[in-house]
């Protein structure tokens, strides 16, 4: 038996992936020799084109289970279908693991445990979102990208509740035509030391256990 | 000026930094040797003037290149130096001193130019001041110009340096006595002949300058003044350059008052007019050098000379034939290797398959060839490589003496700091991340583990410390030990520390062993130290160097005698780029050993398996080696035992621990290129990295070092 | 046609950036020298168009090797350019009174130094 094929790894579904929705995303993303690729869903980004000037920003919507988010465009290098991920032990809950892009090792987070949303498997739609926080990329499980939206200041409306931006991301509500999306800001809630877990958390290590 | 990039760029901003950075390095090792000739009372021109011209060299550099803060200290630096060349300013400890600190503050500012901290206006235009207030305490006192003394022909005055001149001048106050030694050689190999000669004469006395003659013989050679002070005779200094076909002048002393001063010079060059005395005929140089020192008085000569050919082995073009390159390139140049082991796997495999299918003959035996061929050759590419990136441990050894001599005067405290193994080389990678962890732990000898003078003078020590550094390659790995000659680690008190936190309750603490007590020291913030001293700082322990080195996928262990002192050994792959590794499969997942870490691979039944005080040991010929379920710490799903009950174990070692680390099956052995898990999971215990297989498979590679310490120290907590 | 300009200079980024800096001129190609014993070698090889040489080196300073040039048929014609640092004024004047044409000081501007290049491989004064 194959190695490959015993190792419980999370597989997307089949990906044929949406044709109106590449259609629409492919002017913007796509790098054609990635997306003949095969595996690499959408391709890399080109220069980031998130300021578009007078105050209007573009931001890349997404759905995590039943709910609307959005991340400045400007953070997002890539989007790719879901790879192989390898688990690593001893990471926080919301670590996936890592995957390889290219033969960069990318960690990847389930964005939906790191926001409280409910677990639900993967599916076709499901994508990683490369995400660049500082110098390092970190890859982002989504269930759904939905498409570019641009919001001007008189779009957004400031979170009531920001206090805490490792465990509540969310800066603000952006409203547009009828949608309605949840802006993050993922700095703090990635920062580097929060993926491992502390040392005392090692079930076998506990100096008191 | 206009901006300097104009005509560079990025890339040429790379290269002044590798270039400056290399310049410090020779400052920082001339520095060294220059405390070190001035204690033992020795003088040595050449080495001020290197010193000298790496200043001025960085001056020139960081001008061009925009790099003002350093052009203008270096410009400072530079001038103090000029006056230690030039006599004007005496080599006295506080000389040392400063010429230390700037060789630091150059390092901060590399950093500072290549991005890195910002270096304090203050600290630069503070010591640039300190360096103008020493000149100038000890401005020249002027006198005579000694030159009028010698005559030597206006033409040779005429293209000596400053600093050549002032180097006749300080050879005739010493009274030395002046010679013209002039060689013919071939065109074609002057350089090497040259080189020769000029060992030779150095071996004789001063060489103060090389002037190439203007009137060749004939096209094919060229001929050459060499001015040289020495003290001998004539006689001895032409039996040293015999081989050479060489001719010694001695130039003569005026007694009265000269005529031709310096000053008034007459520039436009005069044929070389020999000097009454002492001179041969102009005799026609001989045809080439080469021929030359075959023939004739060749036998005689090499028995008086001392051999000449040896002195200067060194080629003096090696200088240009140096490559600088950084050090990605090579990484990027590794991944590549890495893809085509990658390739070489599946080559290999398709290979077996034809030979399966087809048997083994025809285009089977013909690619299974070129695969053999394809796998060698790949082998030698990634050894050429690694060799490329291979560099001697000695560089961080200079920093650390460097940094040893400050300390030790801060503390109080006499040292001297013993350096063996210079030449153990590494990956370029890890001699610069050691330079930390060393520091650290040459910092906690010179601040825990020697002691005062008065206090080793009460124990019957020398009053001055041993700080011992010895380096040295066994197997895949090189051990660092450090070692010092102070009090030794404190083990009741550590004992009591350990109560003290709660680590242990007093009944266990008595039982504990000294290498249990020693481990307990590598516990983040466990610090036996009661005040925190000026060296150590707050907040440095031993835990920091653990982790340090733990990156590295390196192993530290401590040794330590009450009264006679520590030793600490670090034991560090040669390499971390491409490694073999044996691949294991535990749970379903798969992980890779480094292979330089595996002892050996054993099936046992699983009954041998037995458990002491609640963890799992093997009795292995005579000795219990500790079990690690990588499925228990990880925290896999458990797998269904094996059908034939037989429990897989892989020995793993580094130093003088073992460990032996169960796993669910094997799978082989590969060539691997391990791969950072970037900032976010670097710190994961127990993982090195990543690396890719055929297929897309990521893995995760084991971290052997930390896995045994992890299993060393989990020990302690359980017994608490 | 080509010009071969010959750079003396001990500093390799130094020297680099001497080289690329009159390369951009066009059909000037540069020869590099890392020491007077270097610039010797190299003379007879070729018929050297320009010698831009700098001061303190090891071995065979700069003023040698001026004036090795100017006392040597063979070479007594080609132009010549010292780059010195500021503070060695003695020496460059020494370089000057040698025969060196011209001087420039470190740093300098790298036009400044195309400026003169272009000037002497026209056959400028």
């Amino acid at each position: 038996m194959s190695p490959a094929d015993e190792r419980t790894r999370r597989r997307p579904g089949g990906a044929r992936a949406q044709a109106a929705l590449e259609t629409a995303l492919r002017d913007f993303f796509a790098d054609p020799e990635e997306l003949d690729a095969g595996d690499l869903g959408l391709g890399e980004l080109g220069e980031a084109r998130g300021d578009t000037g007078a105050g209007v920003l573009e931001y890349l919507s997404f759905r995590l289970a039943e709910e609307r988010f959005a991340l400045p465009i400007a953070q997002i290098r890539e989007i790719i279908k879901v790879p192989l991920i390898t688990r690593v032990p001893r990471t926080e809950p919301f670590v996936l693991g890592v995957l390889s892009l290219r033969g960069t090792i990318v960690p990847v987070v389930d964005l939906r445990m790191l926001l409280r949303q409910p677990a639900s498997p993967q599916t076709r739609r499901s994508r990683v979102l490369v995400y660049m926080r500082g110098g390092e990329l970190v890859g982002l499980l989504v269930d759904e990208v939905h498409h570019v939206l641009r919001l001007g200041e008189a779009d957004i409306e400031a979170h009531p509740f920001g206090a805490r931006p490792e465990v509540e991301p969310v800066m603000g509500v952006g409203r547009k035509d009828d949608e309605i999306v949840a802006l993050l800001d993922l700095h703090a809630a990635l920062a580097a030391d929060r993926f491992v877990r502390r040392r005392q958390d090692h079930a076998v290590l506990s100096p008191e256990g | 000026m206009s901006e300097p990039g104009d005509a560079s760029g990025g890339k040429a901003l790379g290269d002044f930094l590798s270039e400056a950075q290399e310049i410090i390095e020779h400052l920082n090792r001339d520095v060294l040797k220059l405390d070190d000739n001035r204690k033992r009372g020795q003088h040595e021109p050449e080495l001020i003037n290197n010193i000298f011209r790496s200043a001025h060299s960085l001056k020139g550099l960081a001008g061009m290149f925009g790099a003002r803060g350093m052009s203008d200290f270096a410009h400072a630096l530079e001038s103090l130096l000029d006056g230690l060349r030039m006599g004007r300013v005496a080599i006295e400890p506080e000389v040392l001193d400063l010429l230390f600190e700037s060789v630091e503050l150059f390092n901060q500012l590399i950093v500072e130019a290549s991005g890195g901290a910002k270096v304090a206006k203050r600290t630069v235009t503070g010591l640039k001041k300190q360096l103008e207030k020493l000149l100038e305490s000890a401005r020249a006192r002027a006198e005579d110009n000694p030159l009028e003394l010698v005559e030597l022909e206006p033409a040779m005055l005429g293209v000596l340096t400053e600093y050549e001149e002032y180097r006749l001048v300080d050879n005739i106050r010493r009274g030395m006595d002046l010679f013209r030694v002039r060689a013919s050689f071939d065109l074609m190999s002057f350089d090497e002949h040259l080189a020769k000669l000029t060992s030779v004469l150095k071996t004789a006395g001063e060489l103060i300058s090389t002037l190439p003659s203007s009137a060749p013989a004939d096209d094919q050679a060229i001929d050459f003044d060499l001015l040289v002070g020495a003290r001998m005779e004539p006689a001895e200094l032409e039996a040293l350059v015999r081989p050479f076909e060489a001719r010694v002048e001695r130039i003569p002393r005026r007694d009265a008052q000269g005529r031709p001063t310096l000053r008034d010079l007459p520039a436009p060059p005069a044929t070389p007019a020999p000097a009454p005395g002492r001179a041969r005929p102009a005799a026609p140089p001989a045809a080439g050098g080469a021929e030359a020192e075959a023939e004739g008085e060749g036998e005689g000569a090499e028995q008086r000379a001392p051999a000449p050919a040896d002195l200067a082995a060194v080629s003096l073009r090696s200088v240009s034939q140096t490559v600088r390159v950084d050090i990605k390139k090579l990484d990027s140049l590794m991944n590549i290797v890495g893809e085509m082991v990658l390739v070489r796997t599946a080559m290999q495999a398709i290979s077996e398959q034809l030979k399966a299918e087809q048997g083994f003959s025809g285009l089977a035996v013909d690619l299974f060839k070129a695969a053999r061929t394809f796998s060698r050759r790949l082998d030698e590419l990634q050894a050429g490589i690694m060799e490329v990136r291979m560099v001697p441990l000695g560089q961080n050894f200079e920093k650390l003496s460097r940094m040893v001599r400050k300390l030790s005067r801060t503390a109080g405290k006499e040292v001297e700091l013993r350096l063996s193994g210079a030449d153990t080389e590494l990956d370029k990678l890890i001699v610069e991340d050691l330079a930390d962890p060393l520091m650290h732990i040459l910092r906690n000898a010179l601040d825990h583990g020697l002691e005062s003078p008065a206090e080793r003078r009460a124990a019957g020590k020398s009053e001055t410390g041993v700080i011992r550094i010895d380096a040295y390659q066994k197997g895949n790995h090189v051990v660092i030990e450090v070692a010092d000659d102070g009090r030794g680690v404190d083990l009741d008190r550590v004992r009591a520390k350990a109560m003290e936190r709660g680590l242990v309750d007093g009944e266990r603490a008595a039982e504990l062993s000294e290498r249990e007590l020693l481990n307990l020291l590598f516990l983040p913030g466990f610090s036996t130290s009661d005040q925190v001293s000026e060296l150590s700082g707050r907040g440095v322990g031993l835990d920091v160097v653990k982790t340090n080195i733990a990156n590295l996928r390196g192993m530290i262990d401590m040794h330590s005698v009450p009264g006679q002192g520590t030793r600490l050994l670090l034991t560090l792959p040669i390499t971390l780029a491409i490694i073999r590794a044996l691949l294991v499969r535990t749970s379903e997942e798969i992980y890779a050993i480094p292979l330089s870490s595996v002892i050996e691979i054993l099936e046992v039944a699983g009954q041998r398996v037995r458990t002491l005080d609640r963890r799992e040991v093997l009795e292995l010929r005579g000795t219990t080696l500790p079990l690690l379920r990588l499925q228990e710490l990880f925290e896999l799903p458990a797998a269904p035992p094996s059908e034939d009950g037989q429990t897989k174990v892989v020995v793993v070692g580094l130093a003088e621990n073992r460990l032996g680390i169960v796993v669910d099956g094997l799978i082989g052995q590969q060539d691997i290129v391990i791969k950072a898990l970037g900032p976010s999971l670097a710190q994961v215990p127990g993982i090195a990295g990543a690396t890719n297989l055929a297929g897309q498979q990521t893995i995760l590679v084991l971290d052997v070092g930390s896995l045994i310490q992890e299993a060393r120290l989990g020990d302690m907590g359980r017994q608490a | 046609m080509d010009y071969d300009v010959l750079v003396v200079e001990d500093s390799a980024s130094m020297r680099a950036f001497i080289s690329s800096t009159i390369e951009e001129l066009d059909g000037v190609r540069a020869v590099q020298a890392a020491s007077g014993f270097e610039a010797l070698k190299e003379l007879p090889r070729r018929a050297f168009h320009l010698v831009i040489t700098d001061i303190n080196m090891p071995d065979i300073n700069g003023l040698e090797l001026i004036r090795f040039i100017r006392e040597n048929d063979r070479y007594a014609k080609i132009p010549l350019i010292v780059i010195s640092t500021e503070g060695s004024q003695r020496d460059r004047e020494r370089g000057l009174a040698l025969g060196a044409n011209n001087y420039l000081v470190k740093p300098f501007d790298p036009a400044q130094l195309q400026e003169l290049v272009t000037r002497y491989l026209k056959g400028g004064p």
